[in-house]
């Protein structure tokens, strides 16, 4: 079992702590009285995405989480599993579908996704911070009409419903932010 | 690229300099290096190929000090392994003096006349250890019987919320460790402004005279908190080797049971005290932490890295 000291507390290092993996997200070396010393950290749950705080003495050490972050190719579903490629080595990963679940409206097909393994298994799958998607249902919006407060839903051919300007037509392809859910542009 | 630092940190040490000067006080220069490192069981000292990197100059000065060399000031590096972070370096630099003649209180109030000179400080805010406890967590860690380690470790745990130790990273803390965390996680943050803390519990108190002071044993320590920095630790100098030779023999103990390195004593200091150290108090001062409090940076790398 590979562990961590203290000592090599950093941003963005990846432990396990009651059976979860978690990332430091910032890391305090503190030494009150100049006696024993702390590193306070706030770490976030790689499985539930919260972030919580934590003491540990100087000199703790930590298991190390087994995590590696890979670029994979979306290739298809069939409802229940998801199924992705490591485009240079052709591997390929079956995810459930619940995995997949925050991302699956955004992604098409060969669309690349930054997928996290904790032990080999699937832990996250995050889509590209930006898709190109095209509208497959959505009112023509009648100008002048902020009824809507001047934006109306759009359906998009993944199934992700978005907010777009009234301006935007059916079968037009836009860009969309994934991160924050939202209309950029026009493709 | 110009360093707009270099200027600053060039004019506040030229002060220094000017400050000592006015006072009589003496620039020396001692050696980095040296046979034993320090019995402290929280210091972990940088092995040379042969000695250890000094953790501070305190054992070299007072080898002077016992020679006769009057009033001592020095500007130097020191190093202490694995403490890294915002505020901690492993090699850092140190202003360290002694005063020959002058007791607790008259070396604070050199400090504070130190602040407001160098650094612009108004009059700091003199508490004891026992007034702080008070004053922020209402209780006085003195009255040991009344609270004991259970009130202690009890206390930390009802504040999880913010200190995140659970009861079983803290099972084998000591008292001290346990105030040490009160301390620093519930009482610093309060010392926003200038404050000097004084007269400690009397087992924190390292190379400082135990005296009695109203009725209580006390650590005749001081430590002064600036702009949120712990940026100086003083003492009126304990002179008998005896009893500084048995802290040492704790140190080692305290050592051994923490499954540390075994460090040797230093003898050259006992042979000082044995000679006879003078009356005095001293203080070591973070010079790199006192730049970061009066130019308004966080980051020890950001003052020390030009």
């Amino acid at each position: 079992m590979a562990t961590y000291s203290t000592n090599e507390f950093r941003s963005g290092l990846k432990l396990i702590l009651d059976k979860d993996p978690y990332t430091i997200v910032e890391n305090e070396f503190v030494k009150p009285g100049k006696g024993q010393a702390f590193n306070r950290v706030k770490i976030r749950n790689l499985k539930t995405g919260r972030v919580i705080e934590k003491t540990f003495k100087s000199g703790e050490s930590v298991e190390a989480a087994d995590i590696v972050e890979l670029e994979m190719q979306y290739l298809y579903n069939d409802g229940s599993v998801w199924h992705f490629m490591e485009p240079k080595t052709y591997e390929q990963h079956e995810v459930q579908a619940q995995m997949v679940e925050d991302a699956a409206k955004w992604l098409q097909e060969e669309a690349i996704c930054t997928v996290m393994l904790w032990n080999n298994a699937v832990l996250t799958v995050t889509p590209p911070n930006f898709v190109e998607l095209k509208i497959v249902e959505t009112d023509p919006g009648l100008k002048g009409d902020t009824s809507g407060g001047g934006s109306k839903p759009a359906k998009l051919e993944t199934g992700a419903v978005v907010k777009v300007p009234l301006f935007v037509q059916q079968d037009e392809v836009i860009k969309v932010d994934t991160r924050s859910g939202e209309y950029v542009s026009r493709a | 690229m110009v360093n707009t630092y270099l200027e600053h940190k060039a004019k506040i040490l030229k002060n220094i300099r000017k400050f000592f000067d006015a006072r009589g006080v003496m620039e020396v220069v001692t050696p980095l290096i040296r046979k034993t490192a320090v019995t402290n069981p929280h210091i972990k000292s940088i092995r040379a190929s042969f000695g250890y990197l000094q953790t501070s100059p305190e054992y070299a000065m007072k080898q002077l000090l016992a020679a006769g060399s009057g009033c001592i000031y020095q500007i130097c590096k020191a190093f202490r392994d694995e403490e890294v972070g915002a505020k901690h370096n492993i090699e850092f630099t140190m202003l360290e003096w002694y005063r020959v003649g002058f007791n607790l209180a008259d070396l604070i109030l050199e400090v504070e006349d130190f602040f407001i000179d160098i650094a612009g400080a108004d009059k700091a805010c003199k508490l004891s250890y026992s007034q702080v406890f008070e004053k922020y967590l209402d209780f006085n860690p003195f009255e040991q019987d009344k609270y004991n380690n259970e009130f202690l470790m009890d206390l930390i745990i009802k504040n999880n919320n913010y200190i995140n130790l659970s009861k079983e990273q803290i099972k084998n803390f000591t008292r001290d460790d346990l105030l040490n965390v009160l301390f620093g996680f519930l009482i610093e943050p309060n010392l926003t402004e200038f404050v000097i803390i004084y007269d400690y519990p009397p087992t924190q108190a390292e190379l400082a005279r135990i005296e009695t002071v109203d009725g209580v044993e006390v650590a005749k320590r001081f430590e002064v908190y600036y702009k949120g920095f712990e940026l100086a630790n003083g003492y009126y100098e304990l002179q008998d080797r005896k009893e500084q030779q048995a802290r040492f023999e704790l140190d080692c103990k305290k050592r051994a049971e923490l499954g540390l390195e075994a460090m040797e004593i230093d003898d050259e200091l006992l042979g000082a005290l044995d000679r006879g150290l003078p009356k005095c108090s001293g203080v070591a001062l973070g010079i790199d932490r006192l730049f970061m409090a009066m130019l308004d940076i966080d980051s020890i790398n950001e003052i020390t890295s030009a």
